[in-house]
């Protein structure tokens, strides 16, 4: 009974719970290629007026279509990261993803916004093109943009209720935000840009409004807008390891880092252990988009950027290195290498990028590529 | 996990009261078998980073996989009565069978074990593995009282209850 009791137990525990996490063990070169392959795409797949081929499926060789500025600003955020680790064409394509969300921006609020369409303009682009333009200040010194910036961080400013909530849209025709619309992710990226402003204009108050919505995320959030599960927001990592620069987290500010730290460790170990076989499809599931790894990656080394930065933080640095690590690993090992794109009509639409059902979306590239990037100091601190 | 938790988890999962029912009356026997579990959990705690290293298994998976073993025998041990003992060896070889196997060293003890040392440390295994073993000992030089040791087996358990649930959720909300 002794034995089968143990043969039971391990063989039970191995099966279904303690399935191997494979990780890899990516190095900086591999880090380094696997990322200039993916800003590969996006040069290759980049039209001349500075759109990226958004949706593609490669078996069928179709451009599926669709836009989303959102995106088009994310993947300009992303290539101005690659741009400062040095990958070449990186700003080029950046600097063409900018001129083209330049020509859309219109008067909104007391600023300025992206977008020249719709009647309700959603907020991501803004605050997106904020990150991106930031990145660009802080790798070129350049402030042809600084007007810019600036004026999309006032639209941003007006877009925040009284609880520190962000409405998710602005209202063309009534010029005011819509009330009580909100976003998963908008909020975020809201903080996120504003807590950058301040650290690109210390002198101009943007902590105030960056402040007010770092303290809506870290306390009422979840409850107030009923989202359940919490939101997987690396944005507001992001956004919490930013504000670290210019001062120490408040202790709701830094629970609410231990709390992000709590969702994003348990989806990466999840999604380590998930592979194209069989048995893992039905005890774990498919294997998620390369957006969704990659914004777990993005997570997890804004927390080990963060705890660099702040002392409260500091416990979070050695697992966010290991599951940031891990998240690199599984990138590069999804990522359609060049001699696996040669099975399809057009490899220069495939090689570099991230395919779930044979379909990959511009995003995909752009979280992949910002977790790739910001792996990176992680390698050569731990060399 | 602190020291305290680690050393209190040890001790909850041997659950000395409920262990005295399966083992010979021999104390001298039953010290051997101790003893002999004690070393195999220490060489456990040594080998137990680079095993779950060699699987590939990460800590915080690891407490998941303990804290799910041991809520089960915690509700087993908490809702069946006391066992009874197994077959012997004859002589000192019942040190081997049964004290140390199957009754002291059980799949849980030595999951524990492997999560006490990778997370507490290994001073922390072996204060908790010494402290346990010399509970069971110690609780078989009492005077035998089988509703005693039931009762005082389900304090036990209930302990070990919440210990689980703590693996389980340290586990689950770990980076």
């Amino acid at each position: 009974m002794g034995v089968i009791t143990w043969v039971a137990v391990l063989v039970a525990l191995r099966l279904l719970v303690l399935q191997p996490e494979r990780c890899g063990d990516a190095t900086e070169a591999e880090v380094t290629a696997a990322a200039a392959s993916t800003v590969n795409w996006l040069i290759r797949n980049q039209g001349p007026e500075g759109t990226w081929l958004y949706r593609y499926e490669a078996e069928t060789d179709d451009d599926l279509g669709g836009y989303n500025l959102s995106r088009h600003a994310g993947v300009t955020f992303s290539l101005y990261q690659a741009a400062a680790a040095d990958i070449h064409g990186a700003q080029e394509a950046a600097e063409r993803g900018s001129r083209y969300l330049a020509k859309r921006l219109v008067s909104a609020g007391n600023g300025m916004a992206v977008d020249v369409t719709a009647a309700e303009v959603p907020i991501g682009p803004s605050a997106l093109w904020v990150l991106a333009l930031g990145e660009r200040r802080l790798l070129t010194g350049d402030d042809a943009y600084d007007d810019t910036l600036r004026a999309l961080g006032r639209f941003l400013e007006g877009q925040i209720e009284p609880s520190g909530a962000v409405s998710e849209r602005w209202d063309r025709s009534e010029d005011k935000l819509v009330a009580g619309a909100y976003s998963p992710f908008f909020t975020g990226e809201a903080y996120f840009a504003l807590a950058r402003l301040e650290r690109l204009f210390p002198e101009e108050d943007w902590d105030t409004p960056a402040d007010r919505i770092g303290h809506y995320l870290a306390v009422e959030r979840d409850e107030v807008e009923d989202r359940f599960p919490a939101v997987s927001d690396h944005w507001a990592a992001y956004g919490l390891a930013e504000t670290a620069h210019w001062r120490d987290l408040t202790a709701p500010e830094a629970d609410y880092a231990d709390t992000l730290a709590g969702i994003f460790g348990p989806q990466i170990r999840y999604e380590s252990q998930r592979t194209e076989s069989w048995y893992t499809h039905r005890t774990r599931g498919r294997q998620t988009l390369g957006a969704g790894l990659g914004t777990l990656g993005e997570g997890a080394t804004s927390l080990w950027a963060l705890a660099g930065l702040d002392p409260q933080a500091s416990d979070l640095h050695e697992a966010a290195a290991e599951r940031s690590h891990c998240v690199a690993g599984l990138l590069i090992e999804r990522q359609v290498g060049p001699a696996g794109a040669q099975q399809f009509d057009d490899p220069g639409r495939v090689a570099g990028a991230w395919f779930q059902f044979g379909v990959t979306q511009m995003d995909d590239q752009q979280h992949a590529l910002s977790a790739l990037l910001r792996t990176l100091p992680i390698l050569d601190d731990e060399a | 996990m602190s020291t305290a938790v680690g050393i209190l988890l040890l001790l909850v999962t041997v659950n000395p009261p409920r262990r005295r029912s399966e083992l010979p009356p021999d104390r001298q026997v039953v010290a051997a078998g101790a003893v002999l579990t004690f070393l195999v959990l220490i060489a456990l705690g040594l080998v137990g980073e680079w095993l779950l290293e060699g699987l590939s298994i990460s800590i915080p998976s690891f407490h998941v996989a303990v804290g799910l073993v041991l809520a089960i025998r915690s509700v087993v041990d908490f809702s069946t009565a006391l066992p009874p003992g197994g077959e012997e060896m004859p002589g000192r070889r019942a040190a081997l069978v049964p004290v140390f196997f199957p009754v002291l060293f059980r799949p849980e003890l030595a999951l524990v074990a492997v999560g006490v040392a990778v997370d507490a440390g290994r001073p922390t295994l072996l204060a908790g593995a010494l402290l346990a073993m010399a509970a069971v000992v110690g609780w078989c030089a009492l005077p035998s009282n089988r509703r005693f040791d039931r009762a005082a087996g389900v304090a036990f358990s209930a302990g070990l209850m919440v210990l689980a649930v703590d693996r389980i959720v340290d586990g689950i909300f770990a980076l």
